[in-house]
């Protein structure tokens, strides 16, 4: 509706009584609000008079001045209005939860005495983050573009690598005190439909009051929280989320949150980073492998070294068993209790130096690793051979592509070291099954989480714990994921 | 919980492994000294033989099998013979698959008191296992198959030991004279290695819920045949290194001849080889325990799974209990597992015949 | 929630349940590295077995118990330490020639039918008491590798395995008729030990005693010689035409042929041989010529034909087979063969060598 036409009709008594209706209910709603704001005043040189009203601290105070007030003051039929104005929507004075909801999305609401309409113009205030390299998923080549926690930025990043009409961006209100923004990206012809029916039908029966991050749209997202394994993954780079796209897979930004989901993710993509991608296929390959090495030395080294010990010690060759025996010799504890002890000093260490200020965190660490360590061998309470043991088992886990892995593999590797504590290389056998049972019995949106192992794939093989080169992999993106 | 929505059907590949997984499971351990103390130095000849055999019997099974898409062979059986011979052989099945397990759960638990645990009483592996079972049959049947997958990679990296080192060992002359014991020798060794390839049999009951038949009844094929040469490969290697009577003092010569290989790491290969042999056991004990519960819940017309699983389990574990040593544990295997494949040589054309002669299932 | 504590519980169960029965820490054990088995001294009736492992004091290395059996003397022995005895690192079996006389098949079976033994663990006769030969000194058997060592150190190289109890058990079971295992001795002063010669077995029982060179012709007709360094001559300081040369040989192809001729059987050894001149003396000013090659390469088949058929005679005479021929007889010779009278046929049998030397080093910079 146009703006001069809109200000013929201002002078209808009927609406005058709805403007001053509308304003005061909304006051009601806001009435414990301290920063409520509500101004009057005349627009230009005509008798109209305008309300403002909008929430102090949540508006921009140079937009409000210079993009609503001196427009109104300065009216006239020649004015050129300011670009907020134009693309400004109009809502019915009577849709008082619309108008409510974007005063708090940061608008200001333009009443007119005498309209039965009301201008809503945005004006935010611009707690915006700039946009840095992502933190957790470094890369060594490759774009250094993390996201922020504006998911509006972060859309625009996808799709700025992403020129293509096939972008398809669903919109969800999530929290019902919170609605927070949520967008599910997909594309056209590649997504296949049941997926996205899959993702939005868990969305919809989200009921929570809250949803703050990703994190927790992510829960919802499971089938199963009894798990250790993550099956949505997450991500602070923008071209995963693409690659994950060009895969055919999903990706959900939350507003509010610098991380977005990617799903479906298998087991074997918790080994992949972006950087196989952006070396060469060979070195990707080998540090894959060193990767998934990595994870099995980390969730089953303590637990072989306890079966050996502890119960299969003719298993360990002769030259190795005389030393494991003399060194062990003068050790109070039993093997289980020595493995314990030191693996939660690790954890501790680990656990004090992630929130500590990194200077103070080097203190922690000096004092858990060299006096700890060398005071407890010295001392001749833990023998150094699990020292060594442990340690390795906490490096390779750390050794994981995702932070998330880490987790797994803890819980893991505590796990084992108990059946292993219980039952030898048997007791470890059996749980090796019940995590591969588990693994097998899971799914990630509908998708195999051991895939493309089993249901076995060759082709998917290609990009599974090889990387070949993309050439090779012809037509197909590279799996980013 | 949100599962996909034809949450029973296989692919054919993971059906392979299955089949596979549970083939190999219990024959070679046992075969090389059965087949040679039967027939002599003509083993591997034999073993030949026997696969043709079974190569042909599966042939008419897929025939059988072709007539009857969306039926499992418990389910087709009545339409076939009748009712009540029907369930008869239904109710047989069942416990030759109950049977199956425990010999199955007592060779491994035997195997683990004999390398691994020692004291630990077999009880404890049997409950143990059960219980890894029972949590295993509970999922679907595509947990079965991914399961079956995943090992047979676990287990990929440890066939190289199938093969024991020839280079130093091997005398080509403890093979000869072929024939020795002419076509009498032959005839016993085929009656005493019928145990060896049970589990075949299973892909009756497992064809309907297979999705793409014509690569499921491809890949089954293929898996005899891979199966097959894995067995021959074992005899013949094992008979090349062991003289004729030594075999004969082994038990289960298949583990034992893995200790000359020296690891680094490692000293004692037969004891890690022992995790192998786990694996494998256990995909043969829960591809028939699933069998078993398909069986039950399909001859007594009952949908509830969950206690039949606990009833399979527990009298799989009071099986287990009447089987004693070694020796014992042999003979219920031999007359279990024969059973097993006796009745998929027989059955089958019989029932092929009378589908033939009722004009039953679909033609062609 | 209720299937989470029903598995917490089952959980539970099975921990408490399972008593970690085998949990046995390693310092709990007495590792036995060497295990040695003779009479006792005094008492031929009763048995006397030596341990010697690993151990943190000096003192407690070498135990020893005495019994009627094997079991009774190894309780004996469980009864002087506080640790367990593990068997299963066991690395040498040492046996005294007095116990080895009355056959040693009771003592393989004793190894083997307990799973925790290795099978591939070396066994060794000795000259004297076993127990001198398990003392911590400067040198003991303690690793099966100090012993494989020694004997390659023999300059005679074959198979490992051909000592490994495994072997000696097949031989057993398979009823070849005969084997051969080191024999070791011990200087009293330096406590050095060192390889005597070898013990040929009867069936199981120990029977003579031969030496290096004669097992070189003994591993031929075995078909295992590896390798072997052989001297030739003597040096006489009268005649100083007189030539003294070492060769090492290396066996290039072996092959038995078996030839039928009036029902009885002739074993043709076809054997070829690559060789190398390590040693020389006199030294050639001008170089070695093609006849002095020629002539090397034919005294040493001679050599090689005359420890072969030395060992040969002898054995025939003890009317043993240890060479595995038994199986040829039977494959080939199918009508005559007969497994229980084989000894017997063998020690009648003919035996003919056709033996090749090619000497391919000779030192081209002379």
């Amino acid at each position: 509706m146009g703006w001069w036409n809109w200000l013929q009709e201002i002078d209808a008594p009927s609406s005058q009584t709805c403007v001053t209706k509308s304003v005061n209910k909304i006051h009601e709603t806001f009435i414990n609000r301290a920063d409520w704001k509500k101004n009057e005043l005349l627009i230009g040189n005509s008798k109209a008079k305008a309300i403002l009203i909008y929430l102090d601290y949540t508006v921009d105070q140079n937009t409000l001045r210079k993009d609503v007030v001196e427009p109104l003051l300065h009216f006239s039929k020649t004015t050129k209005l300011p670009q907020e104005w134009t693309l400004s929507e109009s809502i019915s004075c009577g849709d008082l939860l619309l108008v409510q909801q974007r005063l708090l999305e940061g608008s200001v609401a333009v009443f007119i005495s005498g309209s039965t309409k009301c201008f809503i113009i945005r004006a935010p205030r611009a707690v915006v983050r700039a946009v840095e390299s992502p933190e957790m998923e470094f890369t060594t080549r490759g774009p250094k573009e993390g996201f922020i926690e504006d998911a509006s930025q972060n859309i625009e990043m996808i799709q700025k690598r992403l020129r293509t009409d096939k972008l398809e961006l669903r919109s969800f209100r999530l929290g019902k005190i919170t609605q927070t923004n949520t967008w599910l990206l997909s594309l056209k012809g590649i997504t296949s439909p049941e997926l996205i029916e899959r993702v939005t039908s868990k969305l919809n029966q989200i009921t929570a009051d809250q949803m703050i991050d990703s994190c927790e749209v992510e829960e919802y997202l499971e089938d199963s929280a009894w798990t250790p394994f993550s099956v949505i993954n997450t991500t602070e780079r923008p071209d995963r989320c693409v690659g994950a796209l060009m895969e055919g897979g999903i990706v959900l930004l939350v507003d509010g949150s610098p991380n977005a989901l990617i799903g479906p993710y298998t087991y074997f993509q918790q080994f992949h980073t972006p950087d196989d991608y952006y070396q060469r296929a060979m070195y990707a390959t080998i540090k894959r492998w060193i990767r998934v090495t990595g994870f099995f030395l980390s969730t089953n080294l303590v637990a072989l070294y306890m079966a050996l010990i502890g119960f299969h010690s003719h298993l360990i060759p002769v030259k190795l068993v005389t030393i494991l025996s003399l060194k062990r010799e003068s050790v109070p504890f039993p093997p289980m209790i020595e493995i314990m002890i030191i693996q939660l000093m690790i954890d501790l260490v680990l656990e004090g130096i992630l929130r500590l200020p990194p200077k103070l965190g080097q203190i922690i660490g000096v004092s858990g690793a060299i006096i700890i360590g060398q005071a407890t061998i010295s001392a001749d309470l833990i023998s150094p051979m699990v020292i060594i043991i442990v340690s390795v088992s906490t490096i390779c886990g750390y050794a994981q592509a995702r932070l998330s892995s880490t987790f797994t593999v803890q819980v893991i590797r505590y796990v084992n070291l108990l059946c292993a504590g219980i039952l030898g290389a048997f007791g470890l056998t059996v749980i090796w099954i019940f995590w591969l049972i588990h693994v097998c019995s899971l799914h990630s949106l509908g998708k195999a989480y051991l895939n493309p192992i089993s249901p076995f794939s060759m082709v998917a093989l290609k990009d599974t714990i090889l990387r070949i080169s993309k050439r090779a992999m012809g037509n197909k993106s590279p799996n980013v994921m | 919980m949100n599962r996909p929505p034809h949450s029973m059907s296989l692919h054919a590949s993971q059906f392979a492994m299955m089949l596979i997984g549970c083939t190999v499971g219990i024959g070679p351990l046992f075969i090389a000294r059965i087949a040679t103390v039967a027939s002599g130095r003509d083993a591997w000849i034999v073993f030949l033989i026997y696969l043709a055999i079974i190569l042909c019997n599966s042939l008419i099974m897929v025939q059988l099998a072709k007539r009857f898409p969306k039926q499992t062979f418990v389910q087709y059986v009545p339409e076939l013979v009748g009712t009540w011979i029907g369930k008869c052989i239904g109710f047989i099945l069942i416990v030759l698959g109950i049977l199956t397990i425990a010999v199955t759960m007592k060779i491994l638990s035997y195997i683990i008191a004999t390398y691994v645990l020692l004291k630990t009483p077999m009880d404890m592996f049997n409950v143990i296992i059960l219980m890894l079972l029972i949590y295993l049959v509970m999922f679907d049947l595509r947990v079965m198959g991914r399961l079956a997958t995943g090992l047979f990679f676990v287990s990929f990296l440890f066939s190289y030991f199938y093969i024991p080192p020839v280079n130093d060992y091997g005398n080509v002359l403890l093979l000869m004279p072929f024939f020795e014991n002419g076509w009498q020798g032959i005839w016993k060794g085929l009656g005493a290695i019928l145990f060896s390839l049970s589990g075949l049999e299973l892909f009756l009951t497992y064809y309907p819920y297979v999705d793409d038949k014509r690569n499921m009844r491809k890949y089954f094929i293929w898996s005899i045949l891979f199966v097959g040469l894995l067995f021959e490969i074992s005899l013949f290697t094992q008979q090349l290194v062991y003289p004729l009577k030594y075999l004969a003092h082994l038990w289960a010569p298949s583990i034992h001849y893995i200790s000359i290989v020296e690891f680094p790491v490692f000293e004692r290969t037969d004891a890690i080889f022992t995790i192998f042999w786990f694996t494998v056991l256990f995909k043969t004990a829960a591809v028939y325990m699933y069998h078993s519960v398909i069986s039950i819940q399909q001859v007594f017309q009952v949908h509830q799974k969950r206690i039949i699983v606990f009833l399979v389990a527990v009298l799989g574990f009071a099986v287990t209990k009447m089987i004693g040593n070694a020796a014992d544990i042999e003979k219920w295997m031999i007359y279990v597992l024969t059973a097993n494949v006796g009745l998929s040589l027989i059955l089958p054309s019989l029932l092929l015949m009378i589908a033939k002669f009722r004009r039953k299932g679909l033609a062609g | 929630m209720k299937r989470i504590l029903l598995g917490c519980f089952i959980g539970l169960l099975v921990i408490t349940l399972t008593g970690c029965w085998d949990y046995r820490p390693l310092d709990e054990d007495f590792m036995i590295t060497g295990l040695g088995i003779d009479h006792s001294l005094g008492d031929e009736s009763k048995l006397e077995v030596t341990v010697f492992g690993v151990a943190y004091t000096e003192q407690d290395h070498t135990l020893s118990g005495q019994g009627s059996s094997i079991s009774e003397a190894i309780s004996e022995i469980q009864d002087k330490t506080e640790k367990f005895l593990s068997f299963s690192h066991i690395q040498i079996l040492l046996i005294s020639k007095s116990v080895a006389k009355k056959g040693i098949s009771s003592i393989i079976d004793v190894m083997l039918r307990d799973s925790q033994v290795r099978n591939f663990i070396n066994v060794a006769l000795v000259d004297g008491r076993v127990s001198d030969f398990l003392q911590k000194g400067k040198e003991y058997p303690v690793t099966g590798s100090t012993f494989e060592a020694l004997l390659k150190s023999a300059d005679l190289g074959f198979p490992n395995q051909l000592l490994h109890l495994e072997t000696l058990a097949m031989n057993l079971y398979s009823g070849a008729s005969g084997f051969i295992l080191p024999i070791l001795k011990i200087d009293k002063v330096s406590r050095i030990i060192s390889l005597k010669g070898f013990g040929v077995f009867k069936r199981d029982r120990f029977l003579e005693e031969i030496d290096r060179k004669q097992m070189i012709g003994f591993l031929l007709l075995m078909q295992r010689l590896e390798y072997a360094n052989l001297t030739i001559g003597t040096i006489n300081l009268d005649n100083p035409d007189q030539r003294v040369y070492s060769v090492k040989i290396k066996a290039a192809s072996t092959h038995v042929r078996v030839v039928i001729d009036k029902d009885q059987p002739t074993f043709i050894y076809d054997l070829g041989f690559s060789g190398a001149l390590l040693e020389k003396n006199p030294v050639p000013l001008g170089g070695i010529s093609a006849d002095e090659i020629k002539r090397i390469e034919s005294e040493l088949t001679e050599e090689l034909k005359k420890s072969m058929l030395n060992v040969l005679r002898k054995i025939q005479k003890d009317q043993i087979e240890p060479f595995g021929l038994g199986e040829y007889a039977r494959v080939y010779w199918p009508k005559g063969y007969k497994e229980a009278q084989w000894e017997e046929q063998f020690s009648k049998a003919k035996i003919e060598t056709n033996i090749q030397v090619n000497l391919v080093f000779y030192g081209q910079t002379l």
